[in-house]
């Protein structure tokens, strides 16, 4: 375990119940940044947040700054929409931020709003985040009897509200613009782009949609200062990331961590190594829709850069770790049904490309798949990259490619494992016995996994 | 409310903007979409969620294309873009270099038809899209040929939801092209999409039918076999029939239809079709729609009760005449009327879907053969004042929907069931060019509302009155302005930007009006007022009546009613071999409103009467019905076996719309091609073959016609002296729609291919424009205004095209087409007495009540209900002033009360 | 000249051995013997049915699209739960070739594509009414006393299809399950 060389400031090492409460908050400094934000020009906050080259931790990597700066100028009202719909699979670094320091959230909420001169604010939480919106909701009431919130921030004259409003379980409210149609009140079906959201969002009017992460580093940047953000850089991804870690590590979890670090410092250093000290098989680097990195590519430095140098994308940073005992075509099939499940069935490709290719996989995964079928998916899917196959680049929004991605890479690094599922007409996984992570020795059926498709 | 700030008749024109589209340089308008662009320039590409008349969906994926644009950063070098380009949604950019047949291009479009065919069930042997399908089309043109897909192919439900429209959602592609339609379009959000990803269907809300009068459309603006006529279902194979292009008989707002027919039977009726490669298509990037009524309605003729032979009187029973001994007959009869009671004891009945060159005709037997000015179509409405006002309000009609207008005032009525097609161009044209529509009066169609820029309320009876205010306010006068603002409730501010707006000196606009309303009960008073407000805004406003009679605005330009000749006297006199002393009664003759009353006088004797629908749909009914028994002699041509046409002395056997050629003029003054699309049943005849030989055999001279192509060339220069045309040259003119037509016209098509500018009619070619009214100095009195009581509303009603109607009761389907009693109220109103959206309610008026099914919509003024007329029971015909009626919910579950 | 003769003689003489010996003969005893017909004979039109008993006529009207002499005619209804008449959601109500018309093309076989019209072995058209000419579509059904399904299967391009997968593919609408 490597001793940390800088403070946590996202999550620091706290316990439950130590920091939600706003007295709590303030008595850690907190809403210092709202007093500095509401001395400043608006154009300023946004000058800082540019010069600190704070990306969006959603998932694109859009500079924050920039993004603000793209609003029209002279047309209100504007409006914020904080992006809570954390349903990427295998991310969970939203969740804490939210239930543990839901004034740090606020803080930040108040500090954009200030910078992009908008009075109200929305939260667009996941729907099964039930405790996190609960929490929120506490916070949000607490800082309007503080007097944070409301008509009157803080004595300023300058008014900014905050709503929470939760989704009802559809990961497509995460895409932007489905979002912001769900927040409409219309079904969630992502915008045709352009006009994109900055110039004309929510109800027509301009807005910012930024992920729970940026929008908890722009009181960080405002109190600390933009030099100390960039303290911690990679290329042009500065700052801290929160990384969610998960599966055949000894301690998954979410880890604070510059992006400097590399994946075998993560796995090896951070989490303690592979379960039960198994080999590495592929690791997931960015939420489950990127395409896959291999053993040999452990040395990948974790920035935006570094893993898009490797061919895949930081996405979320939501690193997913399997080992040998994996079969890659189950794990390819399962999140090709949370693709066929989660579509949201509006423009062609996705909807049925998403649905075909889970046909195929679960045909190839229970041993009826054809040669032909693999020419078939990696036309269908392409090669994991950017603008290849049939449904990448071609769908309204990025679900497609996250569909197809992950896909096509699993195809270019296991077809030989494809094959054999092929030839040996079952998986040949099944019915194996694997060591499970809490040491007992399981023999259950694959057969009986759960699935997404009923 | 629309925008006021720019008005977009105020915003320069739009930037050229040049650009290379297949290696050929094109120019294009700055915010222009590539899709459009290229469909000018004659470079199809595929797509199937993008419709000119609908938003942009960008949803089917099929017109993808290859995009290089200008890299600022590399000396505005073409660059490619990343990712292919939607060319439905994409504008195009100065300098942009767009391809649609590269190789991505070509595979984006392989791409999505294999995609599309996926879970697509192939089973175009059953489905009755096939051969004019846009599935199969583009299969055969950018389909991959051949299926990679061997897993299980999704599977639905089939719902039951609409009487006329069958939903088969295996077969759907989720365009979304009906949801849209309903939504912008018909105004309605009846359908949506149900589940997600690839499970997801359209349906409708709560398992309900497609309520609306255009519903039928999505039918046809469905590019695959997902929503098909039920009507239609398995009769016939597509390209089994023979398409006609003619006109509706129902819609005055001059729909053009394509009857598809096969063996003399009519099998379906859609908007004009069109050839494309093999496969005929029907509204593929057109905006040309048709109401229901026509769409379903049109095989009337086929009804039982058709009688196919000419019958004469012999004693008490009518027996199968030949059709000279009929005519006979009938000259025998009117000669021994005319004999002993002189010829205006006579009096000619045209019906108000007769064909102009009949309506001509009729005036020239009854005015030259008879000796009469007797010869009128206006029957429908309350009064004969209200006729002549109708009169007044077509000599001052002119402007065409073809030209747009910057501004449009709709006066009172339900446009949408009035004229449907009519309605939905103007609101189209509103809310696709943001024109602001202002509305005036004690009813405002619902369809208009949501998109109404003013709303102007008012009582019944006052609406001349706030007219009369209106113009004087558009004059400088405020006190009419403030008086305006009492009466209808309107913040002055909002008065200030309406007569802004109208006041701009260069606009073009548009003032509509129904003369439908309460059936003309108010017209004469709102005509002339009307009138003088288009005198205060000046020449550039235009004036539409709106008439829901098929051929009003024809037969009144063809001079079959009194105090109207077909052209000017000298000129007619010299068509009809008339010198100058003879003889030629114009202003004298009974207006068809008073014809009981003079037929119970004792003053009418005989009348022949074509088509007997004008007598079915009378307001007053029964009381004609009883008088023809007073008749000395009738003769009446028509189609059907009635209580009408047993009373009949000589009954003609009529052809029927499908069967005879003629003209139709809109209400817009547009002349359409009525074409024979079957040969005629039996032994029928055209109205035209029975005047031209009754006329002959009594003497008449000038009726020596050899087809209805003579009659039209003698009228039509009578009518529009300026017409160079001929009746062929009517039919021969070039497509209509500029985009997409790759090779127009078939051998199996018959009939006209229509172009806006056909011909058209109006005062000014008539030559009879009359000069505007002048605006009175002072406004008339205002009416006093009756207290209501809770639960009592004012009635008015107007015709709907859902409602009884001689024809459309005998069509195949009426049952499906007929609607139950509605009353329209505001919603203040229905909040007040608690009601909502489809709760069951009893009507009592007077005597009479009626349970009728609440709409709570924008539509009526507070204080006001709104029942259509003809809709089951709910008659109002017959009432002179808007009724005061007691409104009682009924219910759920419960019975209504009883009557009294 | 005399070597002509001679060949002439000995090829009737090969013949008139080989009738002697009934070998080979070309002729033969019609109508108690009759001449086995090659698998794609034209011959009589033949409407054929699924095992249970179903048409495979969905009545769309492809064969009077492509027959070149217009001899066939039909006119579909829509199956119902009560009425199931064919696999499909429609059925030919009325189905009629004209054999006087009929050229023997075997466009209609080849066009159909339910595999429901045939066109079989049967060349025995002789009728005394030229009414009688019009078959009708009991004329042509098979039925249990005639026997079904054997003749050909006239499958030149679809050779995979089965008749589970054709039925599915045609989709039935009273057994449908939802997504």
């Amino acid at each position: 375990m490597p001793v940390d060389t800088f403070e946590k400031v996202y999550l620091p090492n706290i316990e439950r119940g130590e920091t939600e409460t706003l007295q709590q908050y303030r008595a850690q400094g907190g809403y210092e940044a709202v007093r500095m934000a509401l001395d400043m020009a608006p154009g300023k906050i946004v000058e800082i947040v540019k010069d600190s080259g704070l990306r969006g931790r959603g998932g694109a990597g859009f500079p924050a700054g920039m993004k603000w700066s793209f609003l029209p100028k002279g047309v209100y009202p504007r409006y914020l929409t904080v992006n809570a719909d954390e349903s990427e699979p295998g991310t969970c670094k939203d969740r804490p931020l939210m239930e543990q320091r839901p004034h740090a959230l606020l803080d930040g909420i108040i500090c954009t709003c200030l910078a992009i001169e908008s009075e109200l604010a929305f939260i667009y939480i996941r729907g099964e985040y039930y405790n996190s919106a609960d929490v929120l909701q506490k916070a949000v009431d607490e800082a309007y009897e503080a007097g944070l919130l409301g008509a009157d921030v803080l004595g300023s004259g300058r008014r900014v509200d905050v709503v929470v409003h939760r989704g009802a379980g559809a990961y497509i409210c995460g895409e932007e613009t489905a979002l912001l149609t769900s927040l409409e009140g219309y079904r969630g079906y992502p915008k045709l782009k352009p006009p994109f959201p900055a110039v004309s969002g929510l109800y027509g009017k301009p807005t910012i949609i930024n992920n729970v992460e940026t929008i908890f580093s722009v009181p960080l940047i405002l109190t600390k200062g933009a030099d100390w953000f960039k303290s911690f850089t990679h290329e042009r991804s500065t700052g801290l990331r929160l990384y969610s870690v998960s599966g055949h590590v000894k301690k998954p979890g979410v880890y604070e961590l510059p992006m400097t670090v590399t994946l075998r410092e993560l796995i090896y250093d951070y989490c303690g190594g592979m379960r039960n000290d198994h080999d590495l098989k592929f690791v997931i680097p960015g939420g489950s829709s990127v395409p896959w990195l291999l053993p040999d590519q452990l040395d990948t430095v974790m920035s935006m850069e570094g893993v898009q140098e490797a061919g895949s994308f930081l996405g979320s940073a939501a690193v997913m770790v399997m080992d040998h005992t994996v079969c890659p075509v189950w794990a390819i099939e399962n999140l090709a049904a949370f693709y066929r499940h989660e579509s949201c069935g509006q423009c062609t490709p996705c909807r049925e490309g998403s649905s075909w290719m889970h046909k195929i996989l679960m045909r190839i995964e229970h041993g009826q798949g054809t040669m032909e079928d693999l020419d078939t998916l990696a036309s269908i899917a392409g090669e994991g990259k950017p603008n290849t196959g049939m449904i990448s680049g071609r769908s309204i929004c990025a679900l497609g490619d996250a569909a197809a991605w992950p896909v096509g890479s699993a195809l270019r690094c296991f077809r030989s494992e494809f094959e054999e599922h092929i030839k040996l007409g079952h998986c040949p996984y099944k019915n194996k016995r694997f060591w499970m992570a809490d040491g007992k020795f399981v023999n259950e059926s694959f057969e009986h996994r759960p699935s997404w498709h009923h | 409310m629309a925008d006021q700030s720019v008005h977009p008749s105020l915003k320069p024109a739009p930037e050229d903007v040049p650009f290379v589209l297949n290696g050929k340089e094109v120019v294009g308008k700055k915010g222009e979409t590539i899709i459009t662009v290229a469909a000018r320039e004659g470079v199809y590409i595929p797509h199937y969620c993008w419709h000119p008349s609908l938003s942009v969906a960008g949803n089917c994926r099929l017109c993808l294309v290859e995009v290089h644009m200008p890299n600022p950063r590399a000396d505005n070098k073409p660059t490619p873009l990343p990712k292919p380009a939607i060319a439905c949604q994409t504008p195009v950019v100065p300098g942009m270099h767009v391809f649609t047949e590269s190789e991505l291009a070509k595979d984006c479009q392989s791409g999505m038809m294999e995609f599309l065919l996926v879970n697509h069930p192939l089973d175009c042997p059953i489905c009755d899209r096939g051969g004019e399908c846009m599935l199969q089309r583009y299969s055969m043109e950018y389909g991959t040929g051949h299926a990679r897909m061997v897993d299980k192919k999704r599977k639905f439900k089939k719902p039951q939801a609409d009487p006329l429209i069958d939903i088969e959602r295996n077969r759907c592609i989720m365009c979304t092209r009906c949801v849209r339609f309903c939504d912008e379009v018909a105004g309605e959000h009846v359908m949506g999409v149900f589940a997600r990803g690839a499970d997801n269907y359209i349906g409708t809300f709560g398992q309900g039918p497609v309520s609306n009068i255009l519903s039928g459309n999505v039918i046809d603006i469905c590019p695959v076999g997902c929503l098909t006529s039920r009507p239609f279902r398995f009769k016939a194979r597509v390209w089994e029939l023979v398409q006609t292009q003619s006109t509706s008989v129902w819609d005055a707002s001059g729909a053009k239809v394509t009857y598809w027919t096969r063996s003399n039977q009519l099998y379906r009726t859609t908007p004009p079709s069109r050839k494309y490669h093999e496969t005929y298509t029907i509204n593929e990037d057109t905006a040309e729609f048709i109401d229901n009524i026509t769409r379903f309605g049109s095989d009337f003729p086929a009804h039982e009760d058709r009688w196919e032979e000419s019958r004469v009187r012999i004693g008490e029973g009518l027996v199968p005449a030949a059709f000279r001994e009929a005519v006979r007959q009938a000259a025998r009869g009117l000669t021994r009327v005319r004999e002993q009671h002189g010829p205006d004891a006579l009096a000619v009945l045209v019906s108000p879907r007769a064909t102009m060159e009949e309506g001509y005709l009729a005036a020239k037997f009854a005015r030259t053969v008879i000796g009469t000015g007797n010869v009128d179509w206006r029957m429908s409405f309350q009064t004969a004042e209200a006729s002549d006002a109708a009169a007044l309000a077509f000599s001052h009609a002119s402007g065409d929907l073809e030209d747009g207008f910057d501004a449009v005032v709709l006066v009172n009525g339900d446009y949408l069931h009035q004229a449907p097609v009519f309605a939905m161009q103007v609101k189209e044209y509103a809310r696709l060019n943001e024109k602001p529509l202002i509305l005036i009066g004690h009813h405002h169609d619902a369809y208009f509302a949501p998109h109404a820029s003013w709303q102007l309320h008012c009582r019944p009876g006052e609406t001349a009155h706030v007219l009369e205010l209106l113009a004087l306010a558009v004059r400088g006068n405020d006190n009419a302005k403030d008086q305006l603002s009492a009466i209808t409730g309107a913040q002055a501010e909002e008065l200030d930007k309406l007569l802004q707006l109208l006041g701009h000196a260069h606009r073009k606009g548009l003032l509509i009006q129904s003369l439908e309303d309460m059936n003309g009960a108010n017209l004469p008073q709102d005509v002339p007022a009307l009138l003088g407000l288009k005198s205060a805004l000046g020449e550039a406003w235009d004036y539409i009546p709106v008439l829901r009679d098929r051929n009003a605005f024809g037969l009144y330009a063809a001079g079959a009613q009194p105090g109207r000749l077909p052209g000017a006297e000298g000129a007619v006199r010299k068509a009809w071999g008339l010198g100058e002393s003879a003889a030629l009664p114009v202003d004298s003759g009974v207006p068809a409103r008073l014809l009981a009353e003079k037929i119970e006088a004792g003053e009418i004797k005989g009348l022949l009467c074509l088509g007997a629908d004008i007598l079915h749909n009378a307001p007053e009914r029964e009381r004609l019905v009883a008088a023809l028994d007073k008749l000395e002699f009738f003769a009446v041509t028509d189609l059907f076996r009635s209580e009408i046409t047993e009373k009949a002395d000589v009954f003609f056997a009529a052809a029927s719309h499908l069967e005879r050629d003629g003209t139709y003029c809109d209400l817009e003054g547009n002349l359409a091609r009525l074409v024979e699309a079957l040969p005629p049943a039996g032994g029928s005849r055209p109205d035209w073959e029975v005047l031209a030989g009754i006329a002959k055999e009594m003497d008449g001279r000038g009726f020596d016609y050899s087809s209805v192509a003579q009659v039209f060339d003698e009228m039509i220069r009578l009518v529009a002296p300026d017409f160079a045309g001929s009746f062929k040259a009517l039919m021969l003119k070039g497509p209509r729609n500029d985009l997409t037509i790759k090779d127009p016209g078939g051998a199996r098509t018959r009939g006209p291919e229509y172009n806006p500018g056909d011909y058209r009619i109006d005062g000014a070619h008539f030559r009879w424009k009359a000069d505007p009214l002048p605006t009175p100095e002072k406004a008339s009195p205002a009416p006093e205004r009756q207290e209501l009581n809770e639960g009592e509303f004012l009635v008015t009603w107007g015709e709907h095209v859902q409602g009884s109607d001689y024809h459309l009761d005998r069509a195949s389907i009426a049952r499906l087409l007929k609607m139950a009693p509605t009353a329209e109220m505001n919603p203040e109103d229905a909040y007040r007495l608690g009601l909502e959206d489809g709760d069951r309610a009893v009507v009592h008026t007077g005597s009479d009540s009626i349970e009728v099914v609440v709409k709570v919509r924008r539509g009526p003024a507070p204080g006001v209900l709104y029942i259509p007329s003809g809709l089951g029971d709910a008659r109002f015909a017959g009432l002179s002033a808007a009724p005061l009626a007691r409104l009682e919910a009924v219910e759920a579950g419960k019975e209504a009360a009883p009557a009294g | 000249m005399l070597i002509e003769f001679m060949k002439g003689f000995t090829v009737a003489g090969r013949h008139l051995v080989r009738y002697l010996t009934g070998k080979g003969s070309v002729t033969f005893e019609y109508p108690e013997v009759r001449r086995e017909q090659p698998p794609f004979f034209r011959g009589r039109h033949r409407l054929q049915r699924y095992q249970d008993g179903l048409e495979r006529c969905v009545g769309c009207a492809l064969c009077a699209a492509v027959c070149p002499s217009e001899a066939i005619y039909l006119e579909a209804r829509e199956n119902t739960p009560d009425n199931r008449v064919s696999a499909g959601e429609r059925y030919a109500e009325i189905y009629q070739i004209h054999m006087l018309r009929c050229i023997f093309c075997g466009f209609c076989e080849e066009a159909c594509p339910e595999n429901a019209i045939i066109m079989g072995p049967s060349y025995e058209l002789a009728l005394y009414k030229r009414t009688d000419f019009i078959m009708n579509k009991e004329d042509m059904l098979d039925s249990p006393e005639k026997g079904f399904g054997d003749y050909h299967e006239y499958d030149p391009y679809i050779s995979h299809v089965t008749e589970e997968s054709d039925r599915e593919a045609m989709g039935d609408p009273w057994e449908r399950t939802g997504s």
